[in-house]
């Protein structure tokens, strides 16, 4: 190196100004947003599992072999049954075999036995059954998947009453997945409007809210839940009961969404283009509505995302105890319900599968919720 | 300087983001060399890499970054040789501290906040010698001593938040000086503080390397600071170097145009002034007897904090067209004047604060309601210190320019958006941006958006608050030309905010000095700046470093300046209330006892 190097690249101060800075931002910031998000691929393979599941709710009764409270007289408890592929060394597509349910004299309990003679094919995109309303426009006997004729298909078994499981965790979903988002509606509103007006007001309403909502978190929940699902009228009918069960859910989750948006507000007012905003001599409901919501809604998407799961367990917790959901209503809580009696699942492990779903929707929103809230700040 | 074998040397060093080969360097064949005892300064702006290069010596690099290419000699104790880029974890623990240590630049997050300064400073030490509890802190004290802690034992045992930014940043320099390194990396180690306490700790870090003879990396956007403190420079911008050689040559005789328009943008207080005209009888905002008072934080239990009285007893008036500096450091009240002026806040009550507009209306502003509130909007405008944050991130240029034509539902669609694209020429970015986002633009871009929206409205008067304190020195000097063209094409009244008398030096006509909420003094620019006579004026001046090597930090001044108002040399101390000002000649007063 010389004493006193001189290095030969241009320098060009005017190009300088025009050009961007960063390029890889330049797009909106939904855009950017989507871009970082599609980063996540679990979050993002959660998103898409959750949007296929919402999707499907509508088709259910397409989609599952059986209804939900059709019982077979003839397999109570029956265990799971299998598909096989082949029969006797030889291809038969996806079949099952006849199973008959007999009284074991040792144990007293019924014992299965499998006719494994005689391949019985499933068929596809065929009508059997009792007949369901597709979309509530009209009635068809037509299903994706249907058994054989004169056979069964229990893929996961049946309950105590030789219910479908398997039709029974489809049929549930509807009602356990939308739990949540009615939940989580009613509980939005009141946190936006309550969360809003203690930080944009402040001072004694900002007190009163905070002193509400500590005494709201301070309540023990579960008993809370039981004492309002147990003040619901007997002779109302499943939706009315399903509605208000959201409802007590929503109604009694605000207050983590209201403090979100009480600091989101807080936080967005000493921001300089707010305070520029209100130099511009912009009014109250303009810089809320333009300046401030855009900038938190994107954050309270993420904080309501994480919050469904809490509102999805805690319907399958009161359907479980018995005081959610009444039946002929389906929910994956009443389907666990019967799993109350331990000699039932001990005899009977496959009622519990209901879990499963439980468990895979809670997960998938978690990450869900954790890969939007990552994804909202793009601008680094 | 010393011509020996070098301590360090960095040989075409290149850093990047993501796997090599496949991404861009973001520090490019990098290479210069430091001697033992010689301080070398790397300077450049946002983006050119600096930070990275002083961090990859240190093995601190952010993750996802990595060196990429070149290595990094350094010359240990023993003779040998060791490259810094392929060390393993333990050799480079070894070195760390006790060879190569370093001063960040933020003291407050570089302490932690739960244990005592000399607990952190003390662990230095342990993790590296055996050594007696007792024989520690003596050597911490003495260390403390030598770093300028007027009460050593004192500063021992407090913790970071009980001490100010100066004290911090001496305690930090302490913890990177203890155990005796050979070579320093300060990455901007006074940028975060006032100009006079940055004065005092540049003389401190020049002293300890020549007592300790110790090599420094001075990391730096500052020509100042290198014209002050360095032996050798590298300039670097966008990861490569531009221009490296003695301090002298580069800066007296710079080869390259960045180097040359980098010294150029150096704001610095000229020699003499041209003598503007007197301020006009047509004042358009007058202040007079102006208070603020802020309640003091309320406790649980026990009485509330005193009130604090952010801005006494403030006078001062703009006239049309003139353009307004206040200037002083923080905490010195500049901003609630800004504040105050815009309405953002409302003044205690007594005292007048009157705008007059081009139509000769006068509105007294603290009591403006409903449509007046309107109009004087219209008239005056804010420019903030953070462009980052002065724009909403989800709006495009567009949507920022014209919103405030839309709020006060001046013309039709058509021409808003005429109105937007023409702004957007007048301050020198292309109208094809007008569809872009904020994030798009570099910080001057962005504070040109944020100049063109405050113009939208076409104002009188704009109230600049620090505007380009978080910009470049480059982009510094632009946006102050586009400013002055705006003033005169425009007609508009400016008051400036800002913490630098220099940046404010090349375009005030009037300047009031602040100190703790007082004006301590105030006149046309061309006096104060050339027969300063209040010592925090001075201070000031002599604090703020000039690219000249000729021109070097004169610390008695500081000194003598900077201090409380106790301090100050007679007739200006005082303690309790402020003596009034004094006007000394025509329209030039300081505050001083009366004679």
């Amino acid at each position: 190196m010389t004493e006193h190097y001189v290095s030969d690249a241009p320098y060009d101060p005017e190009a300088d100004r025009q050009v961007l800075d960063r390029a890889d931002l330049d797009a909106a910031t939904w855009v950017l947003v989507w871009r970082r998000f599609r980063r996540h691929k679990l979050g993002f393979a959660c998103g898409i599992f959750l949007a296929l599941v919402y999707l499907a709710l509508p088709f259910v009764g397409f989609l599952a072999p059986y209804g939900p409270n059709e019982i077979h007289e003839d397999s109570i408890n029956a265990p799971p049954q299998g598909v096989f592929f082949t029969h006797a060394g030889s291809w038969v597509g996806p079949s099952t075999y006849a199973v008959e349910m007999v009284p074991d004299r040792d144990t007293f309990t019924m014992r299965e036995v499998v006719d494994d003679t005689k391949p019985m094919p499933l068929r596809f995109l065929a009508a059997c059954g009792k007949p369901h309303e597709f979309l509530g426009l009209f009635e068809t006997r037509a299903r994706l998947i249907c058994p054989a004729e004169g056979g069964t298909f229990h893929l996961l078994g049946t309950d105590r009453l030789g219910r479908d499981i398997f039709s029974r965790i489809l049929w549930g979903a509807q009602l356990s997945m939308t739990v949540g988002l009615i939940g989580v509606t009613v509980s939005f509103v009141i946190g936006l409007v309550l969360g809003g007006m203690a930080g944009y007001f402040g001072g004694w309403i900002d007190a009163t809210v905070q002193r509400a909502i500590e005494v709201f978190r301070s309540l023990p929940e579960l008993p809370i839940w039981m004492a309002l699902s147990a003040a619901i009228p007997v002779n109302w009918g499943p939706i009315s009961v399903f509605i208000m069960i959201s409802v007590i859910l929503g109604l009694l989750d605000w207050p983590g969404l209201a403090r979100a948006v009480r600091s989101k507000f807080l936080a967005l007012r000493e921001e300089d283009y707010v305070k520029a905003a209100e130099l511009m001599g912009a009014k109250p409901s303009r810089i809320i509505r333009a300046h401030m919501m855009p900038n938190f809604m994107s954050h309270l998407i993420a904080s309501a995302t994480l919050a469904i799961p809490a509102m999805i367990l805690g319907e399958t917790a009161l359907s479980f105890l018995g005081l959610g959901l009444r039946p002929p209503a389906v929910s994956w809580g009443m389907m666990l319900n019967d799993a109350l009696n331990l000699t039932a699942v001990e005899i009977y492990p496959w009622i519990l599968t209901p879990m499963v779903p439980v468990i895979l929707v809670v997960l998938a929103f978690s990450f869900l919720g954790d890969a939007l809230r990552d994804a909202l700040d793009p601008y680094s | 300087m010393t011509a020996d074998a070098p301590l360090l040397s960095v040989e075409d060093m290149s850093i990047c983001f993501g796997r090599p080969g496949i991404s861009t360097n973001v520090v490019d064949g990098v290479s210069f060399t430091v001697s033992p005892g010689e301080v070398v300064a790397v300077v450049g702006e946002s983006g050119s890499g600096k930070t990275l290069t002083g961090k990859a010596l240190m093995g601190l690099l952010p993750r996802g970054a990595g060196v990429s290419g070149g290595r990094a000699m350094f010359r240990s104790g023993k003779g040998g040789h060791c490259d810094l880029f392929r060390c393993t974890r333990r050799e480079l623990r070894a070195l760390r501290g006790t060879s190569i240590s370093m001063i960040f630049q933020e003291p407050m997050s570089a302490l932690s906040p739960l244990h005592t300064v000399g607990d952190q400073v003390e662990e230095m030490l342990r993790v590296h010698e055996s050594i007696s509890g007792s024989a520690c802190k003596g050597r911490v004290l003495d260390m403390f001593g030598e770093v300028g802690f007027p009460d050593p034992e004192r500063a021992w045992r407090a913790y970071p938040f009980e001490l100010s930014g100066g004290l911090r940043q001496r305690a930090v320099i302490a913890m990177a000086m203890i155990a005796n390194p050979r070579l320093v990396i300060a990455d901007e180690p006074t940028t975060a503080l006032d100009v006079t306490t940055q004065a005092q700790v540049l003389d401190l870090i020049t002293r300890l390397q020549r007592d300790h003879r110790m090599a420094v990396i001075m990391i730096t956007h500052d020509l100042g600071v290198v014209a002050n403190m360095a032996d050798r420079v590298v300039v670097m911008r966008r990861g490569r170097i531009m221009e490296a050689g003695p301090v002298r040559e580069v800066l007296h005789q710079p080869g390259h145009a960045y180097t040359r328009a980098l010294i150029e943008a150096a704001p610095h207080v000229p020699d003499t002034m041209p003598t503007r005209t007197p301020m006009p009888d047509d004042a358009i905002v007058t202040v007079r007897n102006l208070n603020k008072t802020y309640p003091g934080r309320s406790r649980s239990f026990g009485p509330p904090d005193p009130p604090v009285q952010a801005l006494a007893d403030f006078s001062l008036a703009v006239g049309r067209g003139e353009t307004v500096a206040v200037v002083g450091e923080s905490g010195s009240g500049k901003s609630t004047v800004a504040k105050l002026m815009l309405r953002a806040e409302c003044p205690d009550p007594g005292g007048v604060m009157t705008f007059r507009g081009r139509d000769g209306v006068v509105l007294d502003i603290p009591s403006l309601k409903g449509g007046e509130l309107d109009a004087f909007r219209r008239k005056a405008q804010m420019v903030f210190q953070d462009p980052y944050a002065a724009l909403s991130p989800r709006m495009s240029v567009m949507d920022i320019l014209t919103e405030p034509l839309l709020i006060h539902g001046i013309c039709s669609r058509k021409e808003r958006k005429d109105r937007a694209a023409n702004l957007m020429r007048r301050v020198g970015l292309a109208p094809s941006h007008l569809g872009r986002f904020p994030h798009a633009f570099s910080g001057g871009q962005r504070q040109r958006i944020a100049i063109a929206r405050a113009l939208a409205l076409q104002p009188e008067l704009l109230v600049c608050d620090e505007p380009t304190s978080a910009l470049d020195v480059s982009v510094q000097a632009e946006v102050l030309d586009l400013l002055e063209e705006l003033k005169e094409e425009m007609g508009l009244s400016y008051l400036f905010i800002s913490h630098d008398l220099a940046v404010v030096a090349r375009l005030a006509d009037r300047v009031a000095v602040m100190r703790r909420g007082h004006v301590v003094e105030e006149g046309p620019a061309e006096t104060v700046f050339g027969d300063p006579r209040h010592p925090y004026t001075k201070a000031l001046m002599a604090a703020s470093p000039d690219p000249d090597c000729n021109q070097k930090l004169d610390l008695k001044l500081v000194a003598a300046g900077a201090g409380k108002p106790e301090s100050w040399p007679e007739p200006f101390a005082y303690s309790g209330t402020a003596p009034p000002l004094v006007e000394v000649t025509p329209g030039h007063r300081v505050r001083r006892q009366a004679a």
